[in-house]
């Protein structure tokens, strides 16, 4: 579901990814886990579309972030590093308007958002209160819903857990997984490496741009 | 395109709970009604002094040996421009316009005004055309600015990025928030000035309403500008301090710096005849053509009787009609060498006007500026209209009192000599005349129409950024 070969990317000044080649297929989580400026919002953008590499390809749902960026989109969440969302908004509302804006049908549906809501364990009553007085993890588990409620078959996550205490992070570590069991492919880009090995199948190191070997976790995840 | 409406509706609930947008909300309707209750209180006091001049002109008029002589300015052919219903809300050139004209046989005399303050309007006078102008103008550009720029700096429309949404979308939808709320604030200041007129001056409201209906089409026009020039910069800049702080130096140089400098220029280029200077040339034309017919006369009886200077008048001299002749001729000197001074200050006066016009181009802040005075019926095209009328009327006046000087009937009983017109005009002769500001308040469809040539330009300038900048 999301792949990407020899991916390069330069900058103004040196060479911000450097041949980059991952592979996450329907069902799994992959962590790739770099401190900062180890690239992996460049990463993202690559995937997403917003930035174009300057050597390799890559495909996310089926479609090349380079020609098919607005495909990609309607097809794949991503979740950004800082997910601040408005908050005046309750989860409820937030959601309804990014199916809205994301033009996808469940916007108009009330037992949709309730069902993709609890998926993304959101507490029944934090569904009607503001993200103001909901805990910090709130807005991410918001685009959790958002994904889930939109049925999309990639899910690229940037660094969810940097302003997240290791309770609330721990706390959504399910629900990423749950994603996944429903046949998702997650890409976890985070630097917080302990979230990504509780979380994740496979764990890939970046630094500076450049990926180290796999590792696979399910047995680590299994014992979790 | 779709999705623009939502995001501009989130922003638009995002913006009204910051607290810094209500305050300048609130700050500006306060400015609002305190503008327009000033504008009211000036209005009483203009409408005062126009009563108390009226009262002046009745009695002149009335008096029992009211005669115009056709010699000199008459008081009592006075006419008393009555203020524009609009003035309180705009105040335009009101306080800078002549509050009554008397007329002469030289030409028309205004009362004391700097003419050379008549066409800039400049002053410190907070109206709704300045609240719109500095006020909501900077408000709706700072705003529009940090709001597109918010596609980069905020995350929550960095999660936007990830939508199946253009980049155009995202950026009008925040462009629509920010105007949004920058139509409320017009709202908001309309709002508070017909209440204001409603509480101060009730008769003053159906009027009031009027005027600001039609002010609301310029100011729809140059608000978008407003919005339209913060988003193309902030299009242009990667820094979302150097945008704000460009945003605010390039508004206040637009709207607050140029209008004032485009009329400097004008004037450095066709500097007018001050109206102080032509009233000192007039009255010493006057003092020079009386002590002129005085010496003539005077050298005409003392030719007549060179060795005494008495009260003997030579009849047969009166009887040829040689001193009719020389009275004449003098009349018609003084009033072709004054003409000739009128004629080169309105020359003057309306080449810098037609400067002032083709300059303001240059500047959408004059171009509101001139729009929102026409609005009111208190701008510069008013006053034309005004300058204009008030020529006919001296026309009218010349032909009916100035431009037939009668026969000199010369007497001599203690003075060495005197001379006076004959049989002067009664006031009765002399048709009324009144012009009503009310009809002169328009929509300018010129500057409306060049104001949204400049809104479109720097929205499709920043538009094109956009697409470009951001995939």
């Amino acid at each position: 579901m999301i792949d990407m070969a020899g991916i390069v990317v330069d900058g103004p000044v040196h060479r911000l990814l450097d041949g980059c080649t991952l592979s996450v297929a329907s069902g799994e989580v992959h962590a790739v886990v770099g401190g900062a400026s180890a690239g992996k919002s460049v990463l993202a953008a690559v995937l997403m579309g917003h930035r174009l590499p300057s050597r390799g390809v890559s495909e996310v749902a089926g479609y090349d972030p380079v020609r098919q960026a607005r495909l990609v989109r309607r097809h794949a969440t991503f979740v950004p590093q800082a997910s601040r969302l408005d908050a005046d908004l309750t989860p409820r509302q937030h959601l309804r308007w990014l199916l809205q804006l994301a033009g996808v049908a469940a916007a108009g549906d009330p037992v949709a958002i309730r069902r993709a809501l609890r998926a993304a364990e959101i507490a029944d009553h934090e569904f009607d209160r503001t993200l103001r007085h909901a805990s910090p993890a709130t807005a991410f588990q918001v685009w959790l819903a958002f994904a889930d409620a939109a049925a999309h078959q990639a899910v690229i996550l940037d660094d969810p857990t940097r302003y997240l205490s290791t309770t609330a992070a721990r706390r959504t570590s399910g629900v990423v997984r749950r994603l996944a069991a429903c046949g998702a492919a997650v890409l976890l880009l985070t630097s917080d490496a302990e979230f990504g090995e509780r979380t994740a199948d496979a764990l890939t190191p970046l630094d500076e741009g450049r990926m180290h070997r796999t590792r696979s976790l399910l047995g680590a995840a299994a014992d979790a | 395109m779709t999705a623009a409406w939502p995001i501009g509706v989130s922003h638009l609930r995002r913006l009204l709970r910051r607290r810094v947008v209500l305050a300048s909300l609130a700050a500006m309707a306060i400015m609002a009604s305190l503008s327009t209750w000033s504008g009211i209180r000036q209005r009483d006091v203009h409408e005062k002094r126009v009563a108390d001049l009226r009262r002046q002109i009745a009695d002149a008029r009335t008096r029992q040996t009211a005669a115009f002589s056709g010699t000199a300015t008459e008081p009592a052919l006075r006419e008393v421009r009555d203020l524009p219903p609009a003035a309180i809300l705009v105040r335009g050139l009101d306080d800078r316009a002549p509050a009554y004209w008397d007329f002469g046989p030289d030409g028309v005399t205004p009362s004391i005004v700097d003419a050379d303050e008549q066409d800039d309007g400049a002053g410190p006078i907070i109206d709704l055309e300045l609240i719109v102008r500095v006020g909501i103008g900077l408000f709706a550009c700072l705003l529009a600015a940090e709001s597109v720029l918010l596609i980069r700096a905020d995350g929550g429309l960095a999660g936007l990025a990830g939508l199946p949404l253009a980049p155009s979308e995202i950026w009008l939808g925040q462009l629509l928030g920010a105007l949004a709320v920058s139509a409320l604030a017009w709202l908001i200041v309309a709002g508070s000035a017909a209440v204001t007129v409603a509480v101060a001056s009730p008769g003053d409201l159906s009027n009031a309403i009027g005027v600001l209906v039609r002010l609301t089409v310029p100011t729809s026009v140059f608000v978008l500008f407003a919005a339209a020039s913060g988003a193309w910069l902030a299009a242009w800049s990667p820094a979302s301090r150097s945008v704000i702080s460009a945003a605010l130096m390039t508004w206040l140089v637009i709207s607050v710096v140029l209008p004032p400098t485009l009329v400097a220029v004008a004037r450095l280029v066709r500097p007018a005849i001050s109206a102080a200077a032509t009233l000192g040339a007039r009255a010493s034309l006057d003092a020079v053509g009386q002590a002129a017919i005085s010496r003539e006369l005077g050298a005409a009886m003392r030719h007549t009787r060179p060795d005494q200077v008495g009260d003997d008048i030579d009849p047969a001299q009166v009887a040829s009609g040689e001193l009719d002749r020389l009275w004449t001729k003098l009349h018609a000197d003084l009033t072709a060498e004054t003409s000739a001074l009128t004629q080169s200050l309105a020359d003057n006066r309306s080449a810098r006007d037609r400067l002032l016009g083709a300059m303001e181009f240059l500047s959408p802040a004059s171009l509101f500026w001139e729009a929102a005075g026409d609005a009111a019926g208190s701008g510069r095209r008013a006053a034309a209209a005004w300058n204009a009328a008030i020529e006919r009327r001296h026309r009218q006046l010349r032909a009916l009192i100035f431009d037939d000087p009668p026969r000199i009937q010369v007497r001599s009983d203690r003075q060495i000599y005197s001379f006076e017109r004959g049989r002067g005009r009664r006031p009765g002769d002399v048709p009324a005349f009144r012009i009503d500001p009310a009809p002169l308040a328009h929509v300018n469809w010129r500057d409306v129409a060049v104001l949204t040539l400049y809104a479109g330009f720097c929205l499709t300038l920043s538009a094109w950024r956009v697409a470009r900048r951001f995939r």
